[in-house]
């Protein structure tokens, strides 16, 4: 189990400490999925513009040897 | 009769009855695809840049009063560096117009959830945008959800989705009106929504 911190700030703009907020085990369960599934995310977008990349420059190379500017 | 008629400020009349049109995103001369009336939502966090206005559109369907503002930092900003937050009305091309309230200074220097009162404010039924500004980079607890035809990218794809609009601006109160956001930015999710307000009088 742990905590989050919780304030207040009122229309002054005075911020208050309110009492911490009890996370779950099943919340923080939750949490380090959805961290996990956002970085797999990053990684996945990541390997597709990798992927992408090599398909541009493959097509590239084969125009500039079609037109003799590469041997 | 059913039959609609839209008269020149984007309202339809339909058997007598006036609704709010429900517009679709526009900036510039780029017009933002729809599918109308999709909803869904993940939840995620979402890093703000500093120097940014971000805006998350919203739609009220009955006159509510707020009264609060409520986001999570999850990834803190510098120390003593604040965040801005301001509800806009938006016009059909959903770009922010008249401020209808401006909340204090958001600490966000901590990870915390912090609440925020906002001056008592009635929304009556239209489209809204939240706006939202920080003084540095933090990370905040976001749902990712579209009420309304927001919009897709023209060019679709694999990531068609518009999660952010935005409009590059230095940290300091939000204009009045609001600034026209003029940058958005696509991904497989939706909407970011990283506000969450109270609702005192449903």
């Amino acid at each position: 189990m742990a905590t989050r911190r919780h304030r207040h700030i009122g229309l002054d703009g005075a911020i208050t400490e309110l009492p911490d907020i009890i996370v779950s085990d099943e919340e923080l369960a939750i949490e380090q999925e959805r961290q996990a599934m956002e970085k797999a995310g990053e990684l996945v977008d990541e390997i597709g513009n990798i992927n992408q990349a090599k398909i541009f420059l493959k097509r590239l190379v084969r125009r500039l040897i079609r037109k003799g500017v590469l041997p | 009769m059913g039959e609609s008629i839209f008269d020149s400020v984007g309202l339809s009349i339909f058997g007598g009855v006036r609704t709010i049109a429900e517009g679709r995103g526009k900036y510039g001369s780029t017009t933002l695809l729809s599918i109308p009336g999709y909803p869904g939502y993940t939840d995620a966090t979402i890093p703000l840049t500093a120097g940014r206005i971000y805006y998350m559109p919203i739609y009220v369907r009955t006159p509510i009063v707020i009264d609060q503002v409520t986001i999570e930092v999850t990834s803190a900003a510098g120390a003593g560096e604040k965040a801005r937050f301001a509800i806009y009305a938006a016009d059909t091309d959903w770009q922010p117009g008249v401020q209808q309230v401006a909340s204090a200074e958001i600490a966000i220097d901590g990870v915390a959830a912090v609440d925020t009162a906002l001056t008592e404010t009635v929304l009556q039924e239209n489209r809204y945008l939240m706006a939202i500004i920080v003084e540095g980079n933090a990370t905040l607890r976001t749902l990712r959800f579209q009420d309304m035809p927001m919009g897709f990218a023209p060019t679709l794809g694999a990531t068609p989705c518009i999660d952010n609009l935005y409009v590059a601006q230095a940290y300091g109160a939000l204009p009045d009106p609001g600034t026209a956001w003029d940058t958005v930015s696509a991904g497989s999710s939706m909407n970011t929504h990283c506000c969450f307000l109270q609702v005192k009088t449903p």
